[in-house]
């Protein structure tokens, strides 16, 4: 195993058991290597397993087969969950959010004040301590999100399609604020997406998955220089021929359910 | 009974209206328009409730004129005058109105307080264990189809014309009601954010605490509003069935001299104790335990969907 990786899956299959003769599969054979201080990016159509495997990593499913290797053998491999919705408790403010999760995790207290107030300036939020998340915008709801994850100061950050809720100017904020976050902070993520051109603008590496069961088609390394920009004709070009391959894939698929 | 009691400071607006009438041209939906753009949010709502409370009243004394027989229909002044007099002076039988009124709500804030206590434990049970559900939910149908009245006479037969009687009935009345809230309310626990507790690892306890325990506050806060009112209505009977010292047994002693302007004081009586705990003591504590809702949304009982 690379010293520089965070986490390695080999080989990983997942079956869930639907009560039918055969178990459904959902996951087959599953390989990867996600090296420290990059984005990795799943993309793939819904329904393609992306979500189990998210599950999978954080250890809330447990796999049929194959292997998780941490990269600190001593412990479990610490991860932090980034939801579509932010999912922030609205009756407590901001500052008790995030400290619900340091709690969960055991962090010790003294650590609260200092943990809260950095990751808040590292989302770009420091006003909103004492806000009730229904009183910020969907956005701002994101970033709180965001920092309560970065706070347990995960070994790796799952990010599940965390903008696809979200409107165009406020995710694309969000996704330039991600790889600063990621290149200041030295976060690693893997981040969900079905959006081509967010898996452009992201990814160091990009995993295409296909459904049924869910596998890997493809992966990419993107390495266009950061910070990259939307208007940029190579990643313009990157995310049209990621989105052939993807439609091919897509297509290639619905000839074979249809033969 | 006047709105004047509970809402001092808006009296000059509803004695302006309830003895001439509205203005020509001037509905209430025009009053609260025009005053629209002075008016907070509340500031509108304690006009309305004003405007509605007023028009009760002058209702009722268009209707006490007309009618002309003060054994029929007493006028609000005259009631007014008689509920005075009921707390500041004693009756017949040697009591002030306020020695009725502590008993009876001493009854009610006991069998309210067990059947809250009991409903909560069952009912988050039923939301969280299909065996407890499986086991409480025929049972809790049953005791919705069981009229007061058939309780009163049951405890009546069981512990005879005692307090116990008159606690057991408001508790076996009000508990499926209560019992169905907060099962309904468990059950509509959000699973994202139990979820969401699960991945960060949150203790059983964490997830009590700041998950359902908050989520359950709006319905709690609704299992009380209308436990309450039903317990006034309940212990009343028991008491009107012969349960001594309370406000039932006054009621009943009046009624029995056929004096129509002391029940109808008593009545009024009933209905300003519920709007002055309802204004002064759960309206202001549910504005402090929703005080994480968006403004405009607070009124409301139950909470908006998280997220986005």
């Amino acid at each position: 195993m690379a010293t520089d990786a965070v986490l390695e899956i080999e080989g990983l299959d997942v079956a869930f058991d639907t009560g039918r003769r055969e178990p459904q599969k959902v996951l087959e054979d599953i390989s990867l290597t996600i090296p420290r201080e990059t984005i990795s990016v799943i993309l793939g159509p819904s329904g393609c397993g992306k979500s189990t495997l998210l599950n999978v990593v954080a250890g809330l499913v447990a796999p049929t087969s194959g292997r998780i290797v941490a990269a600190r053998r001593e412990r479990p491999l610490e991860t932090a969950y980034v939801f579509q919705n932010a999912r922030l408790l609205p009756w407590l403010t901001v500052r008790q959010n995030i400290e619900f999760a340091l709690q969960s995790r055991s962090v010790p207290k003294a650590l609260w004040k200092e943990r809260v107030e950095q990751k808040l300036e590292l989302v770009g939020l420091t006003s909103v301590l004492r806000e009730y998340p229904l009183r910020l915008s969907g956005g701002m709801q994101q970033r709180v999100g965001i920092a309560r994850a970065l706070a347990v100061e995960p070994d790796l950050l799952l990010m599940d399609e965390p903008f696809s809720h979200l409107d165009e100017i406020s995710a694309k904020a969000l996704r330039e604020e991600t790889v600063r976050i990621c290149q200041t902070s030295r976060v690693t993520v893997l981040f969900i997406t079905h959006d081509m051109s967010e898996a452009a603008f992201l990814a160091d590496t990009i995993y295409m998955m296909r459904s049924n069961p869910g596998r890997i088609a493809h992966r990419v390394d993107v390495t266009l220089p950061r910070p990259r920009s939307f208007s940029d004709p190579a990643l313009y070009e990157l995310q049209g021929s990621l989105a052939t391959e993807f439609y091919d894939l897509i297509d290639a698929q619905e000839e074979r359910h249809a033969a | 009974m006047s709105s004047a009691s509970s809402n001092p400071s808006v009296a000059p607006a509803s004695g302006g209206a309830a003895p001439g009438g509205p203005a020509p041209g001037l509905t209430p939906a025009a009053l609260v328009r025009r005053l629209r753009p002075s008016l907070p949010k509340s500031g509108r709502s304690t006009l309305l409730a004003t405007i509605a409370v007023g028009g009760l009243i002058l209702g009722w004394w268009v209707l006490a004129l007309v009618i002309d027989n003060p054994q029929m229909m007493p006028t609000p002044q005259k009631i007014a005058a008689t509920i005075w007099e009921n707390f500041t002076t004693t009756d017949p039988l040697g009591k002030t109105g306020w020695s009725y009124l502590l008993v009876t709500l001493q009854r009610i804030v006991i069998g309210f307080g067990l059947a809250m206590a009991l409903g909560c434990v069952i009912g988050i049970l039923m939301g969280i264990s299909a065996n407890a559900e499986g086991l409480f939910k025929p049972i809790v149908t049953t005791g919705l189809a069981i009229p007061a009245v058939a309780w009163v006479v049951l405890a009546i037969m069981w512990f005879g014309v005692t307090e116990w009687s008159g606690i057991f009935v408001v508790t076996i009345d009000i508990l499926p009601y209560i019992v169905v809230s907060m099962w309904e309310g468990t059950k509509a626990v959000d699973r994202d954010l139990v979820s969401m507790s699960n991945v960060f690892g949150a203790s059983r306890r964490q997830v009590w605490r700041r998950i359902y325990i908050p989520h359950l506050g709006p319905y709690i806060f609704s299992s009380i509003r209308y436990g309450f009112a039903l317990a006034w209505k309940i212990v009343l009977i028991v008491e009107v069935f012969g349960l001594p010292n309370g406000v039932g047994s006054i009621f009943e002693y009046w009624y029995a001299q056929f004096n129509m302007t002391q029940v109808f004081a008593w009545t009024a009586t009933f209905a300003i104790v519920i709007i002055v705990i309802e204004n002064a003591i759960i309206g202001p504590a549910r504005k402090y335990a929703f005080r994480w809702m968006p403004t405009g949304l607070s009124s409301g009982t139950r909470r908006p969907k998280g997220g986005v």
